[in-house]
């Protein structure tokens, strides 16, 4: 089982978009996938139509008053699960904060689904918080979507700071650009400067398309009703990239 | 992931257009494109995995195939992967997954299709208010079964989908499907899982006459061999000859005890035709089992030295494809039609009209207690006799003789108590097992010796050669090993306490100790 973070501490930048295409991606080639909707605003949950509710609330599910797979649900796909989000996950670092060593406490409940799952895909909320370090810590790969802006990027510096602080080392963070806009300057020169100064960052990128915002209006993966477009090209391309990274780092 | 499927059949009554009219008037549905399907069922010709619970599933359309074990007691898929064609065995197999599994099971034995059928699946899904599918219904009909309606529930949807399931049941009289679809395709072509049956487990009564139950025996054994004919031809397998084999060693040592009930000239025909037979296949069984073994041989060598028997494999490959090729000549000649039909012919007449002699009116229990003892007696003195100078022939004799003792005593093993002929078979099986291994390294050094002289007299590289030297030093050390153990053990196979064993089960009265002396 790799579990698979998407983040970055800004928000906007397309990380629930990014979480619901490669876990489709990952799930249609055959492996056992679930994705953990950790935001409140549960965007994941609704892309794929399931109904952001846990029975007893995030609380139940982070004390582990019920074994965490009683929260899965199927989606339409094969081999693809959802963990839903539930409004009360905006209480999630209070409810953390309770909890014994809440740092390792996202690690301790997704170890008992290590044989059930190939990969798990966390879309995480945006910020610095008790969740988010808990999140680092549960991660084997840090999945960062990155807006080719000067503001976006800091944060990219920002999270390495935090995981050399938190020590760390072992996560593997893959960050990769996304809403890049062609036909903005700005954003060729930045995509240009920063793959000089950080050659971890992937060579795909998430082109910003209007078929990607049709996520909402379609409740499905973008590879389901836009499967020849350039925009699923694109997220196909990243998976590639980011299947063959993480081989790489094993 | 385990993936778990309610299954239904759809009453005769209720076309499939009417079951999905009715259906959209309660629930919402997403009716996919019908698709051609055929599934088809693989197992081995001994039914290795029926055996173990399990079948593989391979179901074929235009957009490709997929290959699901499956678990016999519950509809459940324990592994799947899409394939295009499904493997002759188990170590072909690319997924690992699949392999491991499959290897311990199957072992040498190839795959094959046991029965197939085709459908017209039309996938549907329900929904719920959010047009979120909540399970998932296919639809299989075929010309040749009922309807089925295979319902897939997705997880965390248990309680709403159940609720549904109930009023389908009663809205439309589905019946759960009570046999597994294997089961069912299979009884389309008459066949029965698990229905091949090498070992004699006939069930006698003491007092039935002993022609009949011979006659029961040599019926059995012929099945035998007719089932795995085609297989021995085609080379579908190694265990084809090898059961063809024992069932033509056994028929043989029935015969040889038979010279007072069966008529003489026949009989004669018959034990000539069955050591043809045993000559025939002789060469093929060599080789199958020098080439299932040549893993292990290569594991006896230094690593730096394996890869130089490769060679050897090869030769051994092109000679058993030569032998396959002389025995299926064998196997379809006009000597071979001719004996099997007299064979099956004499089995097939009355047995009064067969023999007069007295030893034609004894009971199976008389008749066996009589063979059983007078054969080991003979294994008796074979090995008082046998001491650390004995000549390897010696040593093959007893165990022909102990072969013999096996044979009748799992003939009739259903006339005596069941616990005490475990035991004597446990310990006939020791010794068979000792005096093979002694035998089989005896052959194998020859044979070893005489393909590297062939492949020496080819120009074969001097590290094939060494290789096939090393390997047969380490066969000669074993060999001696084998024989040290032989000769520090034979003399408990003789020991009191096993003697009185034998004794207490076959002695006979003596009454009929003196009516066959001139039988083998």
């Amino acid at each position: 089982m790799k579990v698979i973070a998407v983040y970055n501490i800004k928000g906007g930048v397309g990380k629930t978009t990014t979480a619901v295409n490669l876990s489709f991606l990952a799930a249609l080639q055959g492996h056992n996938t679930l994705l953990w909707d950790l935001d409140s605003q549960a965007a994941s949950s609704f892309y794929l139509r399931i109904q952001p509710k846990l029975k007893g609330g995030s609380r139940a599910l982070v004390k582990g008053k019920s074994a965490l797979h009683t929260f899965i649900k199927g989606t339409d796909f094969e081999n693809f699960d959802l963990l839903p989000a539930d409004f009360s996950a905006r209480n999630l670092d209070l409810i953390l904060d309770d909890s014994k060593k809440p740092t390792r406490r996202l690690s301790k409940l997704l170890q008992p689904l290590a044989s059930e799952y190939d990969y798990i895909f966390l879309d995480c909320p945006p910020g610095m918080s008790l969740l988010s370090e808990a999140i680092l810590h549960a991660a084997d790969y840090i999945v960062c979507p990155l807006i080719p802006t000067t503001l976006s990027v800091r944060t990219l510096t920002q999270l390495q700071d935090f995981l050399n602080e938190q020590e760390l080392n072992a996560v593997n963070l893959i960050p990769f650009f996304s809403m890049v806009d062609r036909r903005k300057k700005m954003h060729l020169d930045l995509l240009a400067s920063l793959r000089e100064h950080t050659p971890t960052i992937l060579n795909s990128t998430i082109p910003y398309a209007s078929d990607i915002e049709r996520m909402g209006e379609e409740r499905n993966p973008l590879p389901v009703f836009a499967g020849k477009s350039k925009a699923a090209a694109a997220y196909q391309a990243l998976w590639q990239e980011i299947a063959l990274r993480m081989h790489e780092s094993r | 992931m385990i993936k778990t499927a309610l299954i239904y059949t759809l009453p005769d009554e209720c076309s499939i257009a009417q079951f999905i009219q009715r259906l959209q008037a309660i629930v919402d549905l997403q009716v996919g494109v019908v698709t051609e399907i055929r599934k088809s069922y693989y197992d081995s010709f001994d039914w290795r995995l029926y055996h173990a619970g399990m079948v593989l599933e391979f179901s074929q359309s235009a957009a490709g195939g997929s290959l699901s074990l499956l678990n016999l007691d519950y509809p459940q898929a324990l592994m799947s992967a899409d394939i295009s064609q499904v493997p002759v065995f188990a170590s072909d197999f690319e997924s690992t997954d699949f392999r491991l599994q499959l290897t311990p099971i199957l072992a040498m034995r190839a795959l094959f299709e046991v029965g197939a059928v085709n459908f017209s699946v039309t996938p549907i899904n329900v929904l719920n208010q959010d047009a979120k599918t909540i399970f998932r219904l296919r639809i299989e009909a075929s010309k040749v079964l009922a309807t089925r309606i295979v319902i897939q529930i997705i997880k965390g949807y248990d309680k709403e989908v159940l609720a549904i399931i109930n009023k389908l049941q009663a809205e439309f009289d589905l019946l759960p499907e009570t046999q597994a679809l294997f089961v069912q395709v299979l009884a389309l072509h008459a066949k029965f899982p698990g229905d091949y049956q090498p070992k004699l487990k006939l069930h006698f009564n003491p007092q039935l006459r002993a022609v009949v139950a011979l006659a029961q025996i040599y019926k059995h054994l012929t099945g035998v061999l007719q089932r795995n004919h085609a297989g021995c031809i085609h080379n579908w397998d190694s265990e084809f000859v090898h059961d063809f084999r024992i069932a033509v060693r056994s028929t043989r040592v029935g015969l040889g005890r038979c010279k007072k009930i069966f008529p003489k000239q026949l009989l004669a025909e018959f034990i000539q035709f069955f050591s043809w037979l045993g000559k025939i296949t002789g060469p093929v069984r060599d080789l199958d089992v020098y080439l299932l073994q040549f893993e292990s041989y290569q594991a006896l060598l230094p690593v730096a030295n394996r890869e130089h028997l490769e060679p050897l494999r090869e030769l051994l490959q092109h000679k058993q494809q030569q032998a396959y090729q002389e025995l299926a000549q064998h196997l379809q000649s006009e000597y071979y039609c001719d004996s099997m039909g007299r064979w099956q012919a004499f089995l097939d007449a009355p047995p009064s009209d067969q023999s007069a002699a007295p030893q034609a009116k004894w009971s199976v229990k008389q008749w066996a207690d009589r063979k059983i003892w007078k054969t080991y007696k003979q294994v008796m003195n074979t090995a008082q006799v046998l001491s650390s100078d004995s000549p390897e022939e010696e040593w093959h004799d007893l165990r022909k003789s102990m072969k013999k003792l096996r044979y009748l005593i799992e003939f009739f093993q259903s006339v005596y108590p069941k616990a005490e002929m475990k035991q004597a078979l446990k310990l006939l099986k020791f010794w068979l097992s000792s005096l093979g291994e002694l035998q089989d390294l005896a052959v194998q050094i020859q044979t070893l010796r005489t393909l590297g002289e062939e492949q020496a007299a080819d120009g074969a590289s001097s590290a094939s050669l060494q290789a096939i030297a090393l390997l047969i030093d380490t066969l000669t050390q074993r060999q001696q090993a084998a024989r040290q153990v032989l000769n520090d053990n034979i003399k408990s196979f003789s020991r009191a306490k096993n003697h009185r064993h034998f004794t207490r089960l076959f002695a006979p009265q003596k009454q009929y100790l003196s009516l066959d002396e001139d039988d083998e």
